[in-house]
Parts: structure tokens; C-alpha cells; sequence
């Protein structure tokens, strides 16, 4: 074991033992404990296998970033090991491998290496068939190329949403982080700090620092209550006006901030030089985090390469863990020794200067680190730490708006933001002490804190102390290669030199060419060497090429979590419980329930035939309160009906129904209803169920813009619909309790009239709907039920039967009425539906009325006929079938059904307009190919004259 | 339009709608207050005829107060009473609108066409915070604020109640509502047990 | 996600709302010549610049302008309809 005593292990529970596996063997670790700590804690280093050379892989930097350390969990591919909890009985494998971790038979993919040269892809795969790419080459990489597996199977997650509000978001409770947000709270303002990590502190809860500054800042920020702290939360995207998804575990907080300070902090930058991949070489930090968060000795024996500060406090973290430093190696020319190079020699470390790590090398199978090469002389060792330098974290900031520089004199990237809401603090800012580091965050904060009005005293940016110009390595290709520039990619730098001799020269084009910076880590590790690469290779500055543009999301993000959790919307008529008490299949139509039909789904066919013919013969009572109802009122209400739809409404009688038809500008039908005058100023109109929420807005559209003295009411939820129908329906609304004259003469078709039934307030339309003698009972929702009840009493002695929306879909059909939306579509004209007597001719004008007349003038191609397909005929259409002349497809069929009263199947169907004569033979190709021929018939299937409904 | 002797049935009540649909208790408080006395014009000439019945109208997204009824303006001419306890007083303005003559506005049948549901518990804010992208904070949004916006994912109109929040919507919608509650709730608790 | 400013409801989630496009001329129907008027209903003005739209507060279902700037996608600002007649 590797573990280290405590105080160190700021993380684990040492009292907590829990037992997982990794690629089938059984491992232990702590409560706390991440899975790589876990395993690195038992000497398994070996986490992956490369992306294309399939080389061993271990702990690079312990922040979960990169692809080195990502693992496949049963239900959860590409975890990271490093940020992922241990859990009892975890099972955890690798991916990538061909065979497993220890035995990876693309091993040998790693000698192969240069026959997989850059861009290998786009010269490789282009033949030898056009679809080579999709049916052969590409689902052969996609199981070569270190994806994990998604598990289909895998048990519901419970993810949510919520939504917070703050003046203030400071994203990172580093020492920046951590001021600034102490400093915004104590002053008033109300702040959420949030951090990736379990713990607040940042590089003070790793590295090398006197306790109290973290102890202090702690004490601070637990005396403000109106600082709200999420740690273990990512902050994943910065979007427009301060909007920032914070992902804790399964639940998104959609934040909307006034300002935000980012203080993401600075990644550490690896060195390039052969063999730098190896499990044992690793980022100072990552050493640190091992031996501070988890209480693991990071090896036995290491070698420190340090070109700054923090590489020597890691050696001396190294010595107080019990590692023995055989040499800290720093490429700086010799210069005046600090206090922490005296500490080391002190403590017997043979420092080295102007000096780098030439190549490394690797135990059998390059499984661990051997030994690497200074100055020409090998020197064996298990441990590698490289503190060489750092870039900004600038993803957030660069999301945000921030322009990524270069300042020569310092050697370092920059970021600067456009005046906003949106500030920087810390190592992300380029500070690099501490103190400087904790000293930025109340600047931030004041600046911030004056923004939202706050008094704060705004002071000037300290001028930062002659900044030492920063170490940068010298990049040169290795003759023998493996030397990495992007470990995710497997990109060495003679790749990228090769890029741009191949004319790529332009960062966004060497990135899509080689494909650097696209894996895991999108670049956090290369975008810097690449730079500097580049620029060395076209003659040109680190500032002139620049890095690629960075877009949301941060990291990598769980579909779930942008799901969220969602309850299916539903809607329900007043009715919904009659008509379960009634045994009715009830079918979503949209959000709706609807009843498909009365009883057991076993006898569904013979249901719904027995309800048509309930209504031929009989009586039947329908539902129809999902349908659209709109009260337009005011001095205007005609006149604003007038321009909206096809027919005259302004001078409709009050008491009148009127059947109406809505063009749009191109002059396409794209919804029907009826229109009844309640009053001079007052009309109650229908639209159909799905359209209706787009036609009341349409209309407010146009009044937005016509200004016409009108108001519209959506009615739909408030009011109920009952249709009732059939030859006997004049004599059930007779038998109720009711103020209206139902009478032939009184109450003539295509009239509405206001009374009470049953005691309940009605808008009676008589209509045609079913073709039957129709009466539309509407009343408010709530008394729905009690109007159900006293109908279907009053029906009883006449066989009334309620019935669903397949029997109403067949009834219409039988009398050729149309279904907006389904025998109409995005062109439909008013002369392509046979409905040229339901567009005035004397209106000056109406939506889509211009646009008719021109369509007119191009000339009609098709018409919307009726098709009788003989009785007993073996193969029948579907819907969506083409009706073809001359073997070329002219039209489709709309709606087709089988129809009890005329015993055959009938549909609507579109043909050319040369067959539209009632007896022309059309030919409709069915689903399995064969070619039918029908006869056209009048859209009216069932009783032409329409004697039934207007009786 | 006056109803007779027929039964009001809303969503809740047995043979309602939503009938069966469990309504959430514990942490997070759901209980319905549709049909309780409520009352609505709108269009034009609302807003003339109430104040020359003496309503004062307060401005447009605010609440105020007519003989302890509460007078939400949702609109220049769109305003709506509720009358939890003053069941009375409304009755006699709408007795006077019914008689009245025109122009005096038009009924918004908001009594017919909206839920009215409260949401309470000490686990309010959160639910809410689950429910509504608005800020809701105190310091935002105050007792006498309306916000028009989206609550459960459906068009709604909250605000704040002596107990919690206040929220109507689309009546049809009510079992779903009940159910998305219930489900944000459920993950609060989830979350923070 | 973006905000928009609703002159009636205050700044919110620009998902709340609805665009009807931008405020268009329109051509008297009688008095324009078939391709002008096909112009007028297919072809859409994308120039760079500030456009005039018109938006819908859907839960309240109010009807208003907003002047964007179609580069930068800054509303520029928001306001009543009746104000557009007033300038008019």
C-alpha cells in the first residue's frame, strides 16, 4: 500500500473501507477515495490504453480531464477515474482495449505507429466505394477508437432542474475565488460560489501552503448567509446575459447571475519529450493532490522537473511523504538561489540547472516509468513530476467573450474581457502568488459590487511587480518520436509539423486536420505547445496563431442532466372521468386524451361500428371539447372576422352559424371551424383541436397589427362540447329541461342559439359534423359532467350510445368533410378542396385572398376527390399511398376507412385535376407495390344532398 | 349565462378531471382552490366600468385590494378578482355586471377556463425555484407582484399568497400539474434529505 | 439563454417568448403586380443592421416590438406597438 498516514488524506475516510474491482480484480480503498487514487493507492498506475497506439496510460494531472484516466463504469462509459467516488462494489473497466488493460492486443499498434500518419483518416478512407467510409471503415474505428459502451439497459437516473438567482456567481473557491466572494457578501450582495471540487480552497487544499490562509478564509465565508457555497459543482458554459449552467451531480442549477467573477484558475502545461506519456510521469499537482487529498505516495524514487516555484514545494511535499528525490532537474539558467532551493539542499536534494528531461523510458511493455535521461546520463526512477508552467483556464472566460494574447515579455497566454459583467480573478487572470492571487479577488468584487450599484470602492490594478519572463520549452521532434504534444489524440509534434508542411497553417485548420485538442481534455494539455509548434513552424508569434475557439459545454456533460426530468404533458376534458366510468379506450391525441371508442379492446371493430351506426340510425353523443373556442368581441368583431377568414361574417345575422376557412398569406387553407353571432358584437367561433393554439395567436398577431377594436378569448379550457347527433337527436334535446326551442322551424340548420338545458347555460350550433341532424352543446367546463349526465338520461330511452373518435373520424369521412392537417398540407388551396363557395367573392379583401387569385392564374394541378374502392377488394391502401398517371405520382390518399353504412372502403385522395369528374379511374399504389384502380366519387360518400343534416 | 341547479364539477372533486390524482402534502404543499369564488373582465371597456364602480385598478402586473377581495391586473383591460373570503362582494359586482349595460367589458370566464392552486411548505422555495425560471426572491418579487411566465413548463400566472405562492393555469392541465409538482418535489427531496 | 425585455412583464428567459419576424411593409394586394408580391411573401430581408421585429410575451399573450442589431444580436430595445404608429 501506498498510503500515507494522516493528517494527509484530507479527503478519504480511513474508518470506511470499501471494496470495488477494476478490469475483474478485487481493489480496496477508502470512503473519499476517487477511483484512480484508489488504485493508484495499491500500485495499479495503469488506468487506460492510448487512443491509437494503444499505449498504457496512468494519472496525468487528477483533475479528470484528460483521456488517460477515463474508465468505463457498468451503465457509464468515459468516467473519469480520477474525479469519480469509489463505491461498494463498483465495477470498473477499461476501454479501449482490445482484449484487457494488462493484455491489449493493439498493443502492437504502437510499432505500427507510421502507418498511421496524420490525417490518416482523410487519405485513407476514401475508397474504394462511395459508402466505404459509413458501411466498413468507420464501424470497424468505432471499436478500435477507445470509446465505452453505452448500456441501453442502464437503471432510470432521477436528474432535475432548478433555476437560481444571484447578484453575484464566482466560479472557483480557490484563494481568488474565495476572497472575492467573501469580499461581495460582506458587503451586501447575494452570492453563489461554486467549485468542481468536494472542498473549497483550490491549490490550498493541495499544495504546499500554510493551513491558516485556507482556515482563515473558511471561518470568513461560514459567517455569510447570504453566500451560497455548491462545491462538487461544475460550472459548465457561459451563455448569453450571465446565464451558467451549474451541473451538481444529476441536477442542473440554470443560473441567471448579474455579474460573475471567473476564477478558474491555470492548467499545468506537460513537457514534451519522448516517452512522456508514461504512467509515473505526471503534473506536480497531480503528485500533490494524490499526497494531500488522498494520502497516496505518488512512488518511490522520483526525479522533479521544476522551471518554477511550485516544482520545488512539490519536491519538498515529495521528501515529507517519504518519496526520495533523486534529482530536481530545472532547464533555468543558474541564477540566485530562493529560500525553497536552499530548503532543498538543506534537506540533501541534488538540484540540477540548465537541464531538462532529454527522453524517458519504460519498464517491459512501457506498463511504468524506468528511468529518463539528463544531460545525457540515465537515472532510474518511478516518479516524474513536471512543473514547467501553466495557461489560464480560459474556457469560461474565452466563452464569455474573452481574447486570448500572448505577452512576449512574460512568455504567458493572457485573457482579456470586453467591459461587462463578467470579471477575472487569480491565476486565470495571470497572477501568480498566492498573495497576488488572494488580493485580486476583492478587486474583482469591488468592481462587480459597484456594478450592481453597491457603493464599493474600485481600485486600480496593482501594477504587477516586474513580471519574470516564464520558462518555455524548447519543442523539437525527437527523432524516434512519442513525444506527445496531445495525449487524448495520440498527436506527436512531428504530426503537427506535418500538418502545416501539408498547407495547414491556421489554427482551426491544423485542429480539424490532426485533430488536436478535440479529445476529452479539448486541448487543456496541447493548446499551448501547439501554439508554440505552429508558430515555430510558419515563422510566425504564439500570439499570431493563436489558440482554437472555445464553446460551451466546459467538460463533458450527461444527456440526462440537460433532460432533466419532464412529466409528460396531458390534457383532460371536464368529461375525462365519464368517460373512464364509461369503459372508453382513451388515445393521447397531442396532449389530449381523447376516447377512441366505448368498451373492451377486444371488440374494439365491433364497437365502433355499433357507434357509427348509433348515429346513422339512432342517436350518439360526443365529446368534443378538445376543439378550439375563441370568443372575438367588440365593435370590430366582424369585420376583424372578415379580413381573417374566407367567407362574410361581417354581415352574419345574430343567431346565425357560419362555416369558416383560414388562408394563410401564400393562400393555403391551414384551418376551418364554424363562426356562430352570439351578438352584434360577440362571436363564438371553433378551431380545430391543434391548430387552435397557433390561430389565437395568429390572431393576436394580426390585431397587434390591424389595431381594430376587438378582444379575443381563448375559450377551450373553459368551455365544454357535447355533439349530439343522429335522426333521434331532435328528440333527446327536446326531452330535457330546456328554455330553447328545438324545434325545425324554430331552430333551423346553420343556427346557434343561448338558452339553458338542464339547468346549465348553453351556446347551441345546430351543424352538420356527423352529416346527421347535429346539435353542438357548449357550456362552462365545470358543469360539463352535470349536462353529460342529464343527456345521456334524456337519450336513454332512444338508444343513445356515446361515442369516440374513430367512429366520428368515419362519420366525417363518409361525408367527404376534410381534416385540416390531415387532407390538407403546407400548399393546399381552397379550389384544391372543392371549397370555392366558401370563399367570398365580393370581400375586398381577406388573409390569403391575393394570393388565391394568383395560384388561380398559375392553374390547378390536382383536386381532393373521393375514391370507393369495391367492396370485397383484396388489397387496400393506406394513407400516404400515391395515386399515379400515367406511372408518375400526382397526389396521395389523405384518409381512407371502411365504412358500415355504405359497406366499403372510402377515401380522400388527391388527384390530377383532369380526373376529378365523379367516374374517372384513378390508379392508387398500395403499400406492398400493387396498382389499384378506383373509381372517383363525389366527396359526399353518404347522403349527396345533405337532406339528413337539415332535417 | 347563470348556471341553475346543475353541480359544479372541478378537476379535484370526485367525478373532476383529475379525479385520482394524488395532490402533494409534506414538504411541499399543493392544495386546490378552484372553484372558489373568482371572477374576470376583459376587453374593452372592463377597465372604465370597474372604476366607475368604485374598484380601484392598480397597474398593470399588480395586485391590489377591493373590499378584501384581491384585483389582479393582468392586462390594461383584463383584470380578474379573487375572492377567497369575500364570496359576497363578488357576487354583487357581477350581479351589477350582468345587469349593466354595455359598454362594461366582457367576461373572461377565467372562473371556468383556470386551476387555482396554492403551493406552500417549508419546502416552497425550492419547489419553486424547480417549477419557474423567474426570481422569485422577496427582494424581486413582491407580495403585490404578478408574473405572467411559465410554472411546470405551462403558461401560468403566480404570485405570492399569506402561506406560499398562488398559481393559475390552464384548468385541462390540472392533473398534470398535480403530477409535476409532485415530481419536483419528490427530487428536492432527493436531493437534500 | 438570452433575455428579452417584454415592455409589459419585465426581462425574461427569451424562451417565453415567440418571434412573429420582422415588421414588414405591406404592399397593397390590388396594386402589386404578381412577382412583386410573391417577392413580398418568399424573399426575407437579411441585411447586416438594426431590424424592427415583432414578439410574443406567450404566457401573457402580449404583442410588442424589439430593435436588434442582427450582427451583434444586442436588443438594442423594446417597446409598445403603439409607439411604432407614433414614429409612423
Amino acid at each position: 500500500m501506498n498510503r500515507l498516514p494522516a493528517p494527509l488524506g484530507s479527503r478519504i475516510d480511513r474508518s470506511r473501507p470499501i471494496r470495488f474491482s477494476f478490469e475483474g480484480k478485487s481493489f480496496e480503498g477508502y470512503e473519499g477515495d476517487s477511483i484512480a487514487s484508489a488504485l493508484a493507492a495499491s500500485g495499479q498506475w495503469v488506468l487506460s490504453r492510448s487512443f491509437k497506439y494503444h499505449r498504457p496510460r496512468g494519472i496525468l494531472s487528477m483533475t479528470g480531464a484528460d483521456a488517460n484516466a477515463l474508465v468505463q463504469l457498468p451503465s457509464e462509459p468515459n468516467t473519469a477515474a480520477e474525479r469519480t467516488p469509489i463505491s461498494e462494489g463498483l465495477r470498473v473497466c477499461a476501454q479501449n482495449v482490445n482484449g484487457s488493460l494488462e493484455r491489449d492486443r493493439d498493443a502492437v499498434m504502437d510499432r505500427f505507429g507510421r502507418f498511421l500518419p496524420v490525417g490518416f483518416y482523410y487519405r485513407t478512407f476514401m475508397g474504394p466505394r462511395r459508402d466505404s467510409w459509413l458501411k466498413f471503415w468507420e464501424p470497424m474505428i468505432r471499436r478500435k477508437a477507445g470509446l465505452g459502451v453505452v448500456d441501453t439497459k442502464a437503471p432510470h437516473r432521477h436528474f432535475d432542474k432548478t433555476n437560481l438567482h444571484c447578484d453575484l456567481l464566482v466560479v472557483g473557491a480557490g484563494p481568488a475565488g474565495l476572497s472575492a466572494a467573501i469580499a461581495a457578501a460582506e458587503a451586501g450582495a447575494d452570492v453563489i460560489l461554486c467549485d468542481e471540487n468536494p472542498e473549497i480552497g483550490g491549490s490550498l487544499s493541495y499544495g504546499r501552503y500554510d493551513p491558516a490562509v485556507l482556515f482563515g478564509l473558511t471561518s470568513r465565508l461560514e459567517a455569510l448567509p447570504n453566500l451560497r457555497l455548491l462545491t462538487g459543482t461544475v460550472c459548465n458554459g457561459w451563455y448569453e446575459d450571465n446565464w451558467l449552467p451549474l451541473i451538481e451531480g444529476d441536477r442542473l442549477h440554470r443560473t441567471r447571475a448579474r455579474e460573475v467573477i471567473l476564477a478558474t484558475g491555470a492548467i499545468e502545461q506537460p513537457a514534451v519529450f519522448r516517452n512522456n506519456d508514461l504512467p509515473g510521469i505526471m503534473l506536480s499537482g497531480a503528485a500533490q493532490r494524490l499526497i494531500r487529498h488522498y494520502g497516496v505516495r505518488p512512488g518511490q524514487s522520483a526525479v522533479v522537473l521544476a522551471a518554477n516555484d511550485d516544482g520545488y514545494r512539490t519536491a519538498l511535499d515529495l521528501l515529507d511523504a517519504g518519496v526520495s528525490v533523486v534529482e530536481l532537474v530545472d532547464p533555468r539558467s543558474a541564477g540566485e538561489a530562493g529560500p525553497l532551493e536552499a530548503e532543498l539542499r538543506g534537506r540533501s536534494v541534488a538540484i540540477r540547472k540548465d537541464a531538462t528531461i532529454e527522453v524517458a523510458e519504460g519498464r517491459a511493455g512501457n506498463r511504468h516509468l524506468a528511468r529518463v535521461r539528463i544531460g545525457g546520463s540515465w537515472i532510474a526512477c518511478d516518479l516524474l513530476t513536471v512543473s514547467i508552467g501553466q495557461t489560464p483556464a480560459w474556457q469560461l472566460p474565452c466563452q464569455a467573450g474573452g481574447k486570448v494574447g500572448y505577452d512576449a515579455g512574460t512568455q504567458m497566454m493572457t485573457i482579456t474581457l470586453p467591459q461587462g459583467p463578467v470579471h477575472l480573478a487569480g491565476a486565470v487572470a495571470g497572477t501568480d502568488e498566492l498573495q497576488d492571487a488572494i488580493a485580486s479577488g476583492p478587486r474583482a468584487a469591488a468592481t462587480a459590487l459597484s456594478r450592481l450599484g453597491h457603493a464599493a470602492t474600485v481600485e486600480p490594478p496593482v501594477t504587477p511587480k516586474a513580471a519574470r519572463p516564464r520558462y518555455v520549452q524548447k519543442i523539437v521532434a525527437d527523432p524516434k518520436g512519442r513525444d506527445f504534444v496531445d495525449f487524448d489524440e495520440d498527436l506527436q509534434v512531428k504530426d503537427l509539423q506535418n500538418a502545416t508542411k501539408d498547407g495547414y497553417r491556421e489554427i482551426e485548420l491544423v485542429k480539424r486536420f490532426t485533430t488536436v485538442g478535440m479529445g476529452p481534455s479539448q486541448g487543456r494539455h496541447s493548446a499551448l505547445a501547439t501554439a508554440r509548434i505552429v508558430a515555430e513552424a510558419t515563422g510566425r508569434t504564439v500570439g499570431e496563431i493563436g489558440i482554437t475557439t472555445a464553446r460551451p459545454p466546459v467538460g463533458p456533460e450527461t444527456l440526462g442532466v440537460l433532460a432533466g426530468h419532464q412529466e409528460v404533458l396531458e390534457r383532460r376534458t371536464a368529461l375525462h372521468a365519464r368517460h373512464i366510468a364509461l369503459n372508453a379506450a382513451m388515445k393521447p391525441v397531442g396532449a389530449w386524451w381523447r376516447p377512441y371508442y366505448y368498451g373492451d379492446a377486444n371488440s374494439a371493430q365491433e364497437a365502433i361500428r355499433e357507434e357509427i351506426l348509433a348515429v346513422r340510425q339512432g342517436v350518439g353523443l360526443l365529446d368534443v371539447s378538445t376543439l378550439g373556442k375563441l370568443e372575438i368581441r367588440g365593435p370590430d368583431a366582424g369585420e376583424f372576422l372578415d379580413r381573417l377568414y374566407t367567407m362574410a361574417h361581417a354581415n352574419q345575422p345574430v343567431g346565425r352559424v357560419r362555416y369558416c376557412l383560414m388562408l394563410n398569406e401564400m393562400g393555403s387553407v391551414i384551418d376551418d371551424g364554424v363562426a356562430y353571432r352570439i351578438a352584434e358584437d360577440q362571436f363564438y367561433v371553433t378551431a380545430t383541436t391543434g391548430a387552435v393554439a397557433r390561430v389565437y395567436a395568429d390572431m393576436l398577431f394580426w390585431n397587434a397589427e390591424w389595431r381594430l377594436k376587438v378582444d379575443v378569448l381563448n375559450l377551450t379550457g373553459a368551455f365544454s362540447g357535447l355533439n349530439v347527433t343522429g335522426p333521434k337527436a331532435r328528440m333527446v334535446l327536446q326531452a330535457l329541461d330546456s328554455d330553447i326551442d328545438f324545434s325545425r322551424d324554430a331552430f333551423p340548420y346553420l343556427s346557434g342559439r343561448d338558452g339553458m338545458v338542464a339547468g346549465v347555460p348553453v351556446r347551441v350550433m345546430r351543424i352538420g359534423f356527423t352529416g346527421e341532424l347535429s346539435y353542438e352543446l357548449h357550456c362552462p367546463s365545470s358543469l360539463a359532467p352535470s349536462l353529460w349526465d342529464a343527456v345521456m338520461a334524456a337519450g336513454r330511452p332512444h338508444g343513445l350510445r356515446p361515442y369516440g373518435l374513430e367512429a366520428s373520424r368515419i362519420l366525417r369521412l363518409e361525408k367527404g368533410h376534410i381534416l385540416i392537417g390531415q387532407d390538407t398540407d403546407a400548399i393546399t388551396t381552397p379550389d384544391e378542396l372543392g371549397f370555392g363557395w366558401a370563399v367570398s367573392k365580393k370581400k375586398p379583401f381577406f388573409v390569403g385572398k391575393r394570393s388565391i387569385e394568383m395560384r388561380a392564374r398559375l392553374g390547378q394541378t390536382r383536386k381532393l376527390v373521393g375514391l370507393k374502392f369495391p367492396a370485397g377488394s383484396r388489397n387496400i391502401p393506406g394513407e400516404s399511398c400515391l395515386v399515379l398517371r400515367g406511372g408518375a405520382p400526382v397526389g396521395q390518399i389523405t384518409s381512407i376507412g371502411y365504412s358500415p353504412s355504405l359497406e366499403a372502403h372510402i377515401a380522400l385522395a388527391y388527384v390530377h385535376v383532369d380526373d376529378q369528374a365523379e367516374g374517372s379511374r384513378v390508379t392508387v399504389k398500395c403499400r406492398d407495390g400493387e396498382l389499384l384502380e378506383a373509381p372517383v366519387v363525389a366527396h359526399a360518400f353518404f347522403d349527396p344532398t345533405n337532406a339528413r343534416q337539415e332535417m | 349565462m347563470t348556471a341553475g341547479a346543475a353541480t359544479h364539477i372541478y378537476p379535484f372533486v370526485p367525478g373532476g378531471a383529475a379525479d385520482g390524482t394524488k395532490l402533494i402534502s409534506g414538504a411541499v404543499v399543493l392544495s386546490d382552490l378552484t372553484g372558489k369564488p373568482c371572477f374576470g373582465l376583459k376587453g374593452g371597456g372592463s377597465a372604465a366600468w370597474l372604476a366607475a364602480q368604485g374598484v380601484p385598478l392598480p397597474a398593470v402586473n399588480r395586485i391590489g385590494d377591493h373590499r378584501g377581495m384581491r384585483v389582479l391586473r393582468l392586462g390594461n383591460e383584463d383584470i380578474l378578482f379573487l375572492a377567497e373570503n369575500a364570496g359576497e362582494t363578488l357576487a354583487q359586482i357581477k350581479a351589477a355586471w350582468l345587469t349593466a349595460v354595455a359598454p362594461k367589458g366582457y367576461s373572461s370566464w377565467r372562473e371556468e377556463g383556470w386551476a387555482w392552486m396554492r403551493l406552500s411548505g417549508p419546502r416552497l422555495v425550492e419547489a419553486m425555484s424547480g417549477l419557474c425560471a423567474l426570481d422569485l426572491r422577496p427582494q424581486k418579487f413582491g407580495v403585490d407582484d404578478i408574473a405572467q411566465t411559465r410554472v411546470g413548463h405551462i403558461e401560468a400566472v403566480a404570485f405570492r399568497s399569506p402561506t406560499g405562492f398562488d398559481i393559475l393555469f390552464d384548468i385541462t392541465a390540472s392533473a398534470y400539474f398535480a403530477r409535476a409538482v409532485a415530481a419536483v418535489a419528490g427530487h428536492q427531496h432527493r436531493g437534500h434529505p | 439563454m438570452k433575455l428579452l425585455t417584454c415592455p409589459m412583464n419585465g426581462p425574461r428567459n427569451i424562451d417565453e417568448f415567440q418571434s412573429f419576424g420582422p415588421v414588414r411593409a405591406r404592399p397593397d394586394p390590388n396594386g402589386t403586380a404578381d412577382r412583386e408580391w410573391s417577392r413580398h411573401l418568399f424573399r426575407a430581408e437579411n441585411r447586416k443592421g438594426i431590424v424592427v421585429e415583432w414578439w410574443r410575451h406567450v404566457p401573457s399573450n402580449y404583442f410588442f416590438l424589439a430593435e436588434r442589431d442582427l450582427v451583434s444580436n444586442e436588443i438594442i430595445r423594446t417597446f409598445d406597438a403603439s409607439q411604432l404608429r407614433e414614429r409612423a
